[in-house]
């Protein structure tokens, strides 16, 4: 309409009545091929969505209710879709944005039949009979993950071994990402990190743009580093920064030049209550010019570390990591347990570390003597 | 000018007829309208299209539970004079209806129900009769879609509705457990423990059988049966593709060793045994009162010798939604 207005003011401006009326046509032609040209890029825009397309054709009670939802790689599922049955004789049509391979299933109001399936093509088809409880799809991924499934259930009776190296043989070479993430909470490396690393490092360079992949990768690599790697006497260790009881960012940056004890507990862990009479003691035994202390409590729930905190009357700095093992406490400290502790020089190196209650004054009295 | 008018009669008197041809029967039962007609009270209306009416009864589980059927009599006088109507299971009404529908709902076998009478009687000056079975939904066959074509057979006086005379009556059985749950807890793993929290549903499997899903894996088919006897839960039994046998099952009591890592720590806090994850507190109990589950069950996947060798350990407290 703008563009309109604007030519019909430029042109009356301009025109005698005669060149004026014939303005008035190509005018109405120019607005109206703009309009064609804006409709058709954002006709293609639309087009060139990907989208995928379920047909489902049922068996199933009329007027009951579909639901199409995608199983999401922590457990959850989201809701997509859903679709009333008026008639078993036409199939129900789903549309979903295929960005890229995921697991999906269909459920109902009819009963607790659900269908997994792996979106491995545009146009898949299923034939779901929610009476006889048994399903059909023309999905390669599916149906390869049923097989192997029925392959493990007879390897079940057979030792552990075997069973595990079937598990990471079906991963190394199955085709399809979402495959290889569904299954992947069955794969246990137990303390066998080594494997585990490499296992991980095959299947990044398999499936190098697949985002669910990479998220295992570097959650793997995480887990890796705690386990792998600590911080040991006489190694320099990092600071640490989290809010405190007032919600105030505290960093033990601060702490330069000062003896001292950094602790890692929890509100759910009775074996680091334990401590706490000891540190209160420590608190009051040694001077505040030579040592500090600061806990960190791997606590989900704020409410419940307040409550102990002021129920304790626990007056030096007092900070709280939310996010417990996924946390920047352990990811940057690396220790793997708690209670778990560390005695810092004022240079900031490691002088002791998982120091028992029963020896914390004797070991901190020792340094602060030296 | 006049083409056209006579075009858009056409096509009116098409859209017409079309909306004539879908429009649903007359209503299933109102007092008010004419008189007379003997109906089976619960069917929902039907397309004129549809062979039968078809209604869901969802019952308790039990050893055996009422299903009343009524039966109308329409008309604001009521019936004029005592009516005896003869009722009747119509096993081929059924069958008519899985045939026209393409579904497959199973004939519910005589095993499962019984009729007291096929006759009942609507007393003079009042609208409704009784037809009642007893079922035995404690002993069904929770897999199967179990369903009853009734059929009102002749009566005494009146006129029996040729559209709401037969009916489909699907018989769902459902146990007292059987709803949608907020459930929490953690789930313990060599390599990837996490939090629980989400909305789960335990399924009807019998009177006092339960069908749950493993922690969040329920979209792995990993799911487990039990009962619940009192307040207590019992007779574990695999399903889906949950490991079998010493494989999984409900703990008796804290297994930190079965695992030398447990998810992203192997320290005391963050492995089973430690609260606030602590057998005695899940411990596989249910409370009536406040219709919370404790459960804390686990398995592996093969090999393994009992409840000290599963690497999965799950906690769970399930409150009823």
């Amino acid at each position: 309409m703008y563009f309109h207005f604007l030519l019909k003011e430029l042109s009356s401006l301009t025109a005698p009545f005669y060149i004026q009326q014939q303005m008035q046509t190509k005018r109405n032609l120019v607005f109206i091929i703009m309009i064609a040209i804006a409709c058709s890029i954002f006709c293609r825009c639309k087009s060139t969505e990907p989208i995928g397309k379920i047909t489902v054709s049922t068996k199933i009670g009329l007027d009951e209710k579909i639901y199409l939802s995608k199983i999401l790689f922590d457990g959850n599922t989201k809701l997509i879709d859903s679709a009333i049955v008026i008639s078993n004789k036409e199939p129900l049509i789903f549309n979903y944005p295929n960005a890229e391979e995921g697991v999906y299933e269909l459920t109902s109001t009819f009963n607790n039949f659900k269908i997994m399936f792996i979106s491995d093509n545009n146009d898949l088809k299923i034939k779901a009979d929610y009476f006889t409880r048994t399903a059909s799809l023309n999905s390669a991924a599916t149906n390869s993950l049923l097989k192997f499934r029925e392959l493990q259930a007879e390897h079940a009776k057979l030792k552990d071994s075997i069973y595990f190296k079937n598990l990471i043989n079906y991963e190394d070479t199955v085709k399809s990402p979402a495959t290889f993430t569904y299954v992947f909470n069955e794969v246990d490396f137990g303390n066998n990190f080594q494997g585990l690393k490499e296992f991980i490092a095959r299947a990044a360079k398999r499936f190098p743009s697949y985002q669910p992949v990479k998220d295992i990768q570097q959650h793997a690599n995480n887990f890796l580093k705690i386990m792998e790697e600590e911080y040991h006497v006489g190694d320099q260790l990092p600071s640490l920064a989290l809010p405190d009881r007032n919600n105030k960012k505290y960093s033990t940056t601060q702490l330069k030049g000062k003896l001292y004890f950094i602790d890692f507990w929890s509100t759910f862990c009775p074996a680091c209550l334990a401590y706490t009479e000891v540190k209160k003691q420590a608190l009051k035994t040694f001077p505040a010019s030579r040592f500090a202390m600061v806990s960190v409590a791997l606590d989900p729930e704020p409410a419940d570390w307040k409550r102990y905190v002021d129920g304790e009357k626990l007056s030096w700095p007092q900070l709280i990591d939310q996010k417990v093992w996924e946390g920047p406490a352990v990811k940057t400290l690396k220790f793997d347990s708690i209670p778990s502790n560390f005695l810092v020089s004022g240079e900031g190196k490691v002088l002791a570390k998982a120091i028992p209650k029963d020896s914390l004054l004797s070991t901190i009295r020792r340094f602060l003597k030296d | 000018m006049k083409k056209y008018h006579k075009i858009l009669s056409i096509a009116l008197l098409i859209t017409a007829t079309a909306f004539t041809s879908c429009t649903k029967q007359d209503s299933v039962f109102d007092s008010d309208d004419q008189g007379g007609i003997l109906e089976l009270a619960d069917l929902p209306s039907r397309a004129g299209s549809t062979v039968y009416s078809i209604t869901s009864k969802s019952l308790d589980a039990a050893a055996e539970i009422s299903l009343p059927i009524t039966v109308n009599y329409t008309g604001a006088a009521g019936a004029p004079q005592d009516i005896t109507v003869t009722m009747g299971i119509n096993a081929s009404a059924l069958t008519a209806y899985n045939t026209a529908q393409s579904t497959a709902y199973v004939a519910l076998p005589t095993t499962l129900y019984t009729v007291s009478s096929t006759t009942i009687t609507i007393p003079k000056g009042t609208k409704t009769g009784t037809f009642e079975l007893k079922i035995k939904t404690g002993s069904f066959d929770f897999t199967k879609s179990y369903a009853l074509g009734v059929s009102i057979v002749s009566a005494t006086a009146g006129t029996v509705s040729g559209n709401y005379g037969t009916g489909i009556f699907r018989i769902i059985a459902k146990n007292a457990y059987e709803a949608s749950y907020t459930v929490t807890g953690w789930l313990f793993h060599p390599t990837a423990g996490r939090a629980i929290n989400a909305t789960k549903t335990l399924a009807t499997a019998g009177a006092v059988t339960s069908t749950a899903a493993v922690g969040d894996l329920g979209g792995s088919n990993y799911y487990f049966n039990f009962d619940v006897s009192g307040s207590t839960l019992t007779n574990y039994a695999a399903a889906g593709v949950t490991p079998t046998g010493l494989n999984s099952g409900f703990f008796t009591s804290d297994q930190p060793g079965a695992s030398a890592t447990w998810g992203n720590s192997s320290g005391s806090a963050d492995r089973p045994g430690t609260s606030p994850w602590l057998h005695s507190t899940y411990n596989n109990t249910y409370d009536a009162a406040t219709k919370t589950f404790y459960m804390h069950y686990g398995y592996v996947a093969s090999g393994g010798s009992g409840q000290a060798s599963w690497t999965r350990q799950v906690y769970e407290k399930w409150v009823r939604k």
